[in-house]
Order: structure tokens, then sequence, then C-alpha cells
């Protein structure tokens, strides 16, 4: 008995450690000291001995158990629908203004506020929705109890949500959370005053439109009035350069007369001087024809008269030559009276037959002839 | 509109004057006190007949009264009438004296035909020949000579017989002078139509003649007129006509292509400019598209005419207005200074002098071809071709005075302005003369091209002759882009 107890003293040792670590290794088995932080996800490792916290993000961490603890955290936007205050027939409906119930569709959409997690994640609570819920009902009769059902339901919900999420944004913010935006949907109002409300705003509608057509139309006219503005002053500018090219046109043509005109005038004294010297020299050519007349009247004066000196000079020549001839003549018919008859028949023509006869007694040698001699 | 009142006056019965001076008569006898003389052309209605004689109502006078069947031709205006009565117009056209009648007869074929036919060939040679005739009519009463007694009175007769016809007349005044014109709708109705190449082409002679353009159409009317008239000359197809019709076409054209050249480059947006030198190119074009063998005498006058207004805004075809002269060395140089008044400034300018301190400067309203400016060899003289209006080209000649520098302008003519150029041909080396071409026709007379050797202190001519083959001077030193460029050349 004895070798086999000792030998079981032996083998003691090596099995408790055998034993040991085949319990520590079923324990990592069964819970490993990991864990794995998701996307969207931001994890909080503890240690409870010494209360460090370290942030992980996306990855695996080591959480040794009995030594730290691990928190995850979604990041994830949360949206909450208080459904208590959805409906006007509820009993948590809210109360407007006149102390009238009535039903809001409100969405509340909120996150885990990422800044400064380390501090505040211990106070984010679990229950989140609750305590979000809570502290919007909180906030909202109060807001809602200042507001008249018309200005709810339609003119004032943009400043009611605003305040509602200025009101609930500290609130929140004051565990660990960040409200990113408040919606206000429909709004349930009690029936009878519905149908009160919906033909008030039809009317308000109405009226809205007929504001809104007439503005269109004001638009409308001064667009047209800027239309015929800027037509006119088109027009007017097309005028201007119209009339500027008319001038430019005109003056461009006066100019160019301009330029004619000591031309025209260099003309006119060309034309001057020419008549001048036409004038002058047609005094010049009268003068000198005058002159020519002159001369040839005295020349011809004095031609004629000595034409007619000549004339005279050859008449009286001729005539003392005739008294010459005549004398000689008569003394010829002196001495021969029949060469009268002789000259006379020389002097007829050859066809006439001539008889000589001895003279008349008239003494004319031709009476015979003539037909006077048998008067008697 | 044409031939409106046409529609009113027709009857049933109707009859149409074909003799000068006819009597309407208040009885059916010779005897018989006249009521009115009526003129060839008139259309009176038919009420009854009498011996030898028509009773008549005169619409136009209002008035009843007989003429004689032998003064008149009835008609029905039925549509088998239409070929008659344009077979008629066809001999009658050719008449003297025939346009009161011709216009009548045409003024009832249109009331005649159908409208398929109006809108046909037949249609487009009835309204040419009533342009024709109309044009004729105005032409003669624009004539500057003395009528007779008979003349006279049968010339404002056939106006108020075919103005009875819808047909409408302009008068223009020019001077002391009255133009009257046709207002041209039949020649717009014969384009329209399915006409002959011959038949748009009369037309369109006829719709672009310069002197029935209106005297006081503003510069801006103007320009739109002479584009529209450049349309119509385009329209034409002057490759179908015969030689000496073409001609006329291409005339025209030159004119007003050289026009719209000028009053394009007045314009002051870029494009304008290039569209200009367009223009310049197609007046050029159709210049040198002229036949000088098939021109006939009567186109002479619009030969010279083109060749003026095509040579006066030639500059255009160069398309940068930028000077030839460059700034380098001691050369002269010209800058042309823009006025808020619309003036330009020719500014002349050397190395030695700037804008503030130049040489010499003359503003104009005009347009300055700046381009066109060179100078002589010595540096004694600059030349540059000023335009003032859009047929009238001056030279500008920048001169060296002593110390200091003077202008002298010679324009195309000295008479009032109208059509011609005075254009710079060349330097004549010494720097004392310069070579010159003029042309003009102004105030109803034609100073033909002549080639002039100018003293430049004062343009006064030395030498002169009409051809500048004649000049020894312009032999030798004419300048060869003158010669290259110039159409003063025939």
């Amino acid at each position: 008995m004895k070798p086999l107890l000792s030998k079981c003293t032996k083998l003691k040792w090596p099995l408790i450690t055998i034993a040991v670590l085949g319990a520590i290794g079923y324990g990592v088995y069964k819970k490993p000291p990991f864990t794995t932080v998701h996307s969207n996800e931001l994890g909080i490792r503890t240690n409870l001995l010494t209360g460090n916290t370290t942030q992980f993000k996306q990855g695996s961490a080591i959480v040794i158990p009995g030594i730290n603890s691990f928190k995850r955290i979604s990041l994830k936007d949360r949206v909450l629908q208080p459904k208590a205050i959805a409906s006007s027939a509820s009993k948590e409906a809210l109360q407007s203004l006149e102390g009238l119930s009535i039903g809001a569709n409100v969405i509340i959409r909120y996150n885990v506020n990422e800044t400064n997690l380390l501090n505040t994640y211990a106070s984010i609570p679990d229950n989140d929705k609750q305590v979000v819920e809570s502290a919007f009902y909180g906030i909202a009769y109060k807001i809602f109890s200042k507001y008249t059902v018309r200005e709810i339901f339609s003119s004032k919900r943009d400043e009611i949500t605003e305040t509602l999420e200025n009101s609930l944004k500290p609130l929140l913010a004051h565990d660990g959370l960040a409200l990113k935006s408040i919606q206000l949907g429909s709004i349930d109002l009690p029936s009878d005053y519905r149908k009160g409300m919906d033909s008030l705003l039809a009317e308000e509608l109405a009226s809205e439109k007929m504001r809104y057509t007439i503005e269109l139309q004001k638009k409308k006219l001064q667009a047209k009035e800027l239309e015929a503005e800027s037509e006119k002053q088109r027009r007017e500018i097309a005028a201007q350069a119209e009339a500027k090219t008319q001038i430019i046109a005109a003056q461009a043509q006066e100019e160019a007369m301009k330029h004619i005109i000591p031309f025209k005038q260099r003309q006119i004294e060309q034309r001057k001087l020419e008549a001048e010297a036409d004038t002058a020299a047609r005094i010049q050519e009268a003068q000198g024809n005058a002159k020519a007349r002159i001369i040839e009247a005295d020349g011809e004066a004095s031609a004629r008269k000595k034409l007619a000196e000549s004339d005279a000079y050859r008449i009286e020549q001729i005539g003392k030559a005739n008294a010459n001839q005549m004398a000689k003549e008569g003394e010829l018919i002196s001495k021969h009276p029949g060469l009268i008859q002789k000259a006379m028949v020389d002097k007829l023509s050859d066809k006439i037959q001539v008889i000589i006869a001895p003279p008349s007694t008239s003494g004319f040698v031709g009476d015979n002839l003539l037909g006077n001699g048998s008067r008697d | 509109m044409l031939f409106t009142s046409v529609v009113a006056t027709v009857a049933m019965n109707t009859a149409i004057v074909i003799q000068d001076q006819s009597s309407m008569l208040s009885a059916p006898k010779d005897s018989a006190r006249q009521q009115a003389i009526l003129w060839s052309g008139e259309l009176v209605e038919v009420r009854g007949e009498k011996q030898n004689y028509l009773q008549i109502y005169d619409y136009k006078r209002e008035r009843p009264g007989y003429i004689l069947k032998s003064k008149v031709k009835t008609l029905n205006l039925s549509e088998q009438e239409a070929p008659q009565l344009l077979s008629a117009l066809r001999y009658v056209q050719y008449q003297d004296n025939s346009e009161a009648l011709s216009i009548g007869i045409a003024a009832a074929w249109l009331q005649s035909a159908t409208t398929n036919v109006i809108n046909g060939s037949e249609g487009a040679e009835v309204f040419n020949i009533l342009g024709l005739k109309a044009q004729q009519l105005a032409d003669k009463a624009s004539r500057d000579i003395q009528l007779g007694n008979y003349a006279a009175a049968r010339q404002a007769a056939y106006f108020d017989v075919v103005k009875g016809y819808g047909v409408k007349f302009n008068s223009y005044e020019y001077g002391d002078k009255i133009r009257v014109c046709y207002g041209g709708e039949a020649f717009r109705r014969v384009l329209a139509l399915p006409a002959t190449d011959e038949q748009k082409a009369d037309a369109a002679i006829a719709l672009t003649r310069s002197e029935c353009s209106d005297p006081n159409l503003s510069v801006t009317d103007k320009q739109i007129v002479n584009q529209w008239q450049a349309d119509i000359l385009d329209k034409v197809d002057d490759t179908k006509l015969p030689a000496w019709k073409a001609n006329q076409i291409k005339l025209r054209r030159a004119i007003v292509w050289s026009n719209l050249a000028f009053r394009r480059t007045l314009m002051e947006k870029e494009e304008a400019g290039k569209t200009a030198t367009m223009a310049a190119e197609n007046a050029i074009v159709s210049l040198a598209g002229v036949n000088k063998e098939e021109l006939i005498e009567s186109d002479l006058k619009d030969y010279n005419n083109a060749i003026m207004a095509v040579n006066a805004s030639r500059w255009a075809l160069l398309p940068k207005n930028n000077s030839p002269l460059t700034k380098a060395g001691k050369n002269l140089y010209v800058e042309v200074i823009p006025k808020e008044t619309g003036e330009s400034c020719v500014t002349l300018l050397d190395e030695k002098h700037n804008l503030e301190k130049h040489l010499a400067q003359r503003c104009t309203f005009s347009k300055v071809w700046l381009s066109s400016a060179t100078k002589n060899k010595e540096n004694t003289a600059l030349s540059i071709a000023v335009q003032p209006t859009e047929q009238w080209r001056e030279l500008w000649v920048f001169y060296k005075k002593g110390d200091n520098w003077d202008i002298n302008i010679l324009p195309p003519a000295p008479s009032t302005p109208d059509i011609g150029y005075a254009e710079f041909a060349g330097w004549v080396p010494g720097g004392k003369k310069i070579l010159v071409a003029q042309e003009a026709r102004s105030e109803g007379k034609y100073y033909p091209a002549r080639y002039i050797i100018m003293d430049i202190g004062s343009l006064s001519a030395e030498r002169q002759h009409n051809t500048s083959s004649e000049l020894g001077a312009f032999k030798r030193w004419q300048d060869p882009s003158w010669k290259q460029q110039s159409v003063s050349i025939r």
C-alpha cells in the first residue's frame, strides 16, 4: 500500500498543475478574455482594480474577467415616438392655450454624445428611451399650452419645434445624450374643431391664395413695366445711336461741301480772270479792228482819189485823143465824104445786102435804107 | 392695294377707251355738247347703244354721256376674254404713248383671268408690262424738257388714268428738280411669280434704281434698303440672261454692294468689318464680270457710275484697318484717333513726335481709310483716302511747308458731293509733285476720268490727260499698287 501511496504522493502536484491548467484552458475556451467592438459602436473598458477607463473603437479588446468590465455603446441614431400624446382622445393628450385637448405626432431623434464619452458614459441610462420620453413630456405640456390650436396646427409649427428642441437638448445632454432633431408631424384635433378649423384654414388659404395671386399680378405688372422700360431705353439708345449716325453722316457731307468751296472759289476766280482776259482781248481786238478799218478806209479813200485822178487824167487824155482823132477825121471826111457811108456799111452785118447809093437830098446816107427816102 | 379700285369700277358691260381725247357727248350726235374728254385706257360702263354711239357712264367723273363706238372697245371681262386681252397688250405695249392704254388693258386682264392664271407665267408677263409702262410714264414726267400743250395735257391725263387703277408713284426732290418714280409693286409681284429670268432681271433693275431711292431716308434705313436691293439682285441668275442684260444686273450689283461696303464699315462691330470686306469683294467681282463688248450705249452712264462707286469704296476690301506705314525708323506714319463726338482725328507722327505733340492733325466725320496711307520717298508728303459719303472719296495730302506741316484736300470735282473719287496714283521723285486720278458726276454733269500731275503744295494741275498712258510721268512713276487695285483705268 505504501509504495502505491508514495507513488500517488509523487504524482499529486503534476496532476494538480494539469488540472489547474486544464481548468484555466477550459475557462479561456469557454469564456475567452477578448471582446470585439463593431462598427457604429464604442467600447469602454474599466479596470475594476484601479478604476481606469479605456475607449475602443472598431476592433478587439482584452477583457479579463474579474479585472475588467466592458461596456458597448451603440452610436446609431435612436428614434422615439411618444405614443401617449399622439391622439387628442388620449388621457395624456396635450393641452392648447384654449384648453383644448390635442394630439401631436412627434418624432424625436437623438444619439449618444460622443464627445467626452469617457467621463459621461456612466450617466448614460440603459433605458434611454424612457428617460428621453419622460424628459420630453416634462417640457411638451408646458410648451404646447402656450400656443393656440391654430398656431400649433399651422402658423407656429416651426417656432414650437424649435422651442421643443432648445428645451430638450440640455436635459438630454445631462444624461450623455445628444438631441438631433424633433419633428412635429400631424396634429390630431377634436373632430368638431377639426371641421371648423379646416374651413377656416380653407378660407385663409383662399385669402392667402388671393393675396399671392394679387402679388403675382403685381409682379407681372412690374415685370411688364420693367420690360417696357428696358424696351423704351433700348429704343431710346437705338434712336440716339441712329440720330448720332445721321448727324455724323450729315456732318461728313457738310465737310465734303466745305472742301469743295476753295475749289469753287478758285474756279470762280479763274472764270473771272478768264472773263477779264476775254474782255481785254475783245477790246484789243475791237481797237485793232477799228484801227484796221480806219487804215483800210484811208487807204481806200486815197486809192479812190488816185483812181479818180487817174480816171480824170485818162478821160482828159481820151478827150484830147478823141478831139485830135475827130479833127483828123473831120479833115479826112472833108477830103473824102464817102467815107461815112463806108464806115456805116462796115458796122452792119454781113447778112445785110448793102447797096451804095448816092447821098440823099437830106444828106444822110442811111435814109434810103431806113425807108426815110419814101417819105417824099 | 393695286387694282382694288378696278374691281369696284368694272361692271358686266364695260368699255375701255382706245383713243386719246375721245369726246363724251351729251347726245348721240356729233353736234351735241361735249361732256368730257376721255383718254386712252379709261374704263367706262356701257348702259346702252344708239345708232353708232354707246351710252356710257363715267364713274370717275360721275357723269353719263355718249361716245362713238369706234373710240372704245367693249369688254365683258370674262375668263374667255383674257387671252384676247393679253394678245392686245403684247402689241399695244410697243406703241408710243401707250402707257395708260397698256395699263388699262393689263387691269382688264387681271379682272378677267382666273387666280391660277394670274399666279402663273402669264401673270408675271402682265405685271412686268404693267411695271415697265408705269416706269416709262414716270421717266417721261421726270425728263427735263419743256412739253407742248397737248403733250403736257396728255401726260397729266395718263397719270390720272393709271392712278385710278391703283398704280402709285413717288416724287423726290433733288435740288431744284423733281424725280417721279413708280412705286414698284408690279415688279415685286413679278419676283414672286414664276417669271422668266429676263422678266426677273427687268424687275430687279427697276427696283434698284439709285435715282428712285428716297433721299430723305435715314442712314440706317438706307442700309436696310440697300441690303434688300442686294438680295433682290442676287436672286437673278445672270448666266441665263443675254450678255447686255446680264451687264445691267452686274452694274447694279456693283453699285449696291459698294454702298453696302461703305455703310457696313461705319458699323462698330467687328463682324460688320468682315461683312464689309465681303460686300466690297462682291462689288468688285460684279464690276469685273461686266462684258464691255456687249455694253449698250444707254448703259454707259451706269457703267461709269458703277466704276466710280466701286472705286470710292474699294478700300473696304482690305480687312485690316491698319496703316501700312510702320512706326519703325524715321518714317512718317499716321494714326486715327476716334473722338466721342464721332469724329476721327487723322494724326501725322514720326519717331520724334507723339499723340500729344504731333506733326499735324485734322479731324473729320468722314471714314478715314487708314490702309490707304502712303508717303513719298523724301518723307515730305503723305496721302490718305477719306470718304465722306458712300460714293464720294477725297484725297488728303499732308505736306511739309518749311518746318511745319500743312494739309491739302482734293475732292473728286469742284461740285456738290454726289458720286466720284480723287485718288493717289503715285509720287513723282523730288517731293514736289503727286500723280492723281479724278472722276465724278455731280449736279447732272459728268467729269470724265482724268489723270493729273499735281503740285503737292497747291494741288493745282500741271498736266492732265484722259488716258494715263499719254502722260510720261504716269508711265514712269505710277504706284504699282494703285494700278493693281484701282478700277479707274477701264
